[in-house]
């Protein structure tokens, strides 16, 4: 199949990627000023697609960590992986992020693209691909470790402010905090542009590189950053009401003081990570700092079995949407008809989540409703888990 | 708790991976600086601005009668150096800016 076909379908793939990528993690920086009522969904959403859409332009370091490395790289500097494989690894990672979507679990859609990636670069090339001490370094590492530093850093915050307020409770302070809020929801958007967005532009310059477009160990170019840019504003825009409301109430019930103490630690977290080239999980560190924000409150208040299921989906993200990814490869490399298979059933499987979840569907009306979830089961087990 | 599990994840596994330590210890200490920084002056400021008013109403349309002027002067300043706290924090972060 012609080259120039296939690069463009991971084009179009890799911004489908980025549209379900923003749809994903518009929970991460408002559900916590929508769930406290700081702002209305509406509002919140559209803030949060164009700090997104900001945010792609101001660093592309962590683009750059992407196109160049976590992948092993011949004397020419171009990545030992196919246009093909990339394509198949993409196809793995918006499977698993649609998949979780469904379910309602923030779980990371870095993870779900690192992880189709290394999935598909393994079958197609063998593990000598894959650049492992790049991928512990840059990725793995900082991944176990940033939802814990910005968890503490939370929960000390959360303390700070609580003990300064007594307890939220000074004159105007529940309007202070609200404004506060909205500001620091506004500054993890921000921070979620320049560190999501950078990592569709990682995969669209490799693509360019390794199809031969683009010469090696160069960042993007504009038009990619541009079009990444807007389609995870797009996405952004288009909303995940689905996972907000994990975040923003079924993990903890948060407050104004709480969530402006997570929010402004996860946007530090993630600004000064984006900057070094560290591709972050925002999702993770979200959730973490939500996590601490409840802690440094009142210990109790926590839905430890919510929180429990967001942890497993971490754990099983990377190395489910490997074997996606893999699998993928493996259709997708055997020949032009394997690829064309591949992408129906992709596309199919694509529907189906689709279609699955708009039998209860999560809109801006229901957002902040505790009832009528995903699984009701859960519900029934929920006033045991948060020990109140 | 959650400071010894991201002890135990990193000793764990240091010594011999190639792991840039220094730039996940700067993370941290840039994070817990900037985030606290930035609550506690809000918190202050909040706090300043509250003296003088009256009742425990936490809800907002309390007027400032009453307050003495160095809790304002206070109060405004502490909102004013965390707001410029977080400009600041910005400006750091894009590359454009330290191009020269």
């Amino acid at each position: 199949m012609d080259v120039f076909l296939v690069v463009a379908l991971v084009v179009v793939v890799a911004l489908v990627f980025d549209f379900t990528n923003g749809f994903h993690d518009t929970a991460n920086a408002m559900a916590t000023s929508v769930a406290t009522g700081a702002l209305k969904p509406r509002v919140a959403v559209l803030i949060s697609a164009v700090l997104n859409l900001v945010g792609a332009f101001l660093s592309t370091q962590v683009a750059k960590t992407v196109s160049s490395g976590i992948l092993n790289e011949d004397s020419k500097g171009i990545p030992h992986i196919t246009v093909v494989m990339i394509f198949a690894g993409l196809v793995g990672a918006v499977l698993w992020n649609l998949g979780t979507w469904w379910l309602g679990l923030p779980s990371s859609s870095t993870h779900a693209l690192f992880g189709g990636l290394i999935g598909a670069a393994i079958i197609g090339s063998g593990f000598d691909a894959v650049n492992l001490a790049g991928v512990l370094s840059k990725i793995v590492v900082p991944a176990l470790l940033s939802p814990f530093i910005a968890g503490a850093v939370a929960l000390i915050a959360t303390f700070i402010a609580y003990r300064v307020t007594k307890m939220a409770q000074v004159a105007g302070s529940a309007r202070g905090f609200r404004h506060a809020q909205t500001v620091s929801a506004s500054l993890v958007s921000l921070a979620h542009g320049t560190n999501d967005a950078q990592k569709t532009m990682g995969v669209i310059t490799l693509t360019l590189i390794v199809a031969g477009y683009q010469s090696a160990n160069t960042g993007p170019v504009l038009w990619v950053i541009l079009a990444c840019g807007l389609a995870i504003a797009t996405g952004t825009y288009t909303g995940g009401w689905r996972i907000m409301r994990t975040v923003g109430k079924r993990i903890t019930d948060i407050e104004s003081a709480q969530g402006f103490s997570a929010e402004t630690s996860a946007a530090a977290t993630i600004l000064i990570s984006s900057t070094l080239g560290f591709p972050l999980s925002t999702t993770q560190v979200t959730s973490g700092s939500v996590v601490g924000a409840g802690l440094g409150k009142k210990l109790a208040s926590i839905h430890w079995g919510v929180v429990g299921r967001i942890a497993i989906a971490w754990v099983v993200t990377l190395p489910a949407a490997a074997v996606v990814g893999g699998v993928a490869a493996w259709g997708a490399s055997s020949s032009t008809l394997g690829l064309i298979v591949v992408v129906v059933l992709g596309a199919a499987a694509a529907a189906g989540f689709l279609l699955l979840a708009r039998r209860k569907p999560v809109t801006r009306h229901n957002v902040n409703e505790g009832s009528s979830g995903s699984g009701d089961e859960e519900r029934a087990g929920e006033p045991a888990m948060s020990a109140r | 708790m959650i400071d010894h599990m991201a002890a135990a994840a990193a000793g764990g596994s240091g010594g011999f991976l190639d792991v840039d330590w220094n730039s996940i210890a700067l993370v941290c200490v840039v994070t817990l600086v900037a985030a606290v920084a930035v609550v506690t002056l809000y918190s202050l400021g909040m706090r300043l601005l509250s003296i003088g008013s009256p009742g425990e109403g936490a809800d907002g349309h309390t007027t400032a009668h009453g307050r003495p002027v160095i809790a304002s002067v206070g109060g405004y300043a502490c909102i004013a150096v965390g707001i410029l706290a977080v400009l600041y924090g910005i400006y750091l972060v894009i590359p454009l800016f330290h191009m020269a």
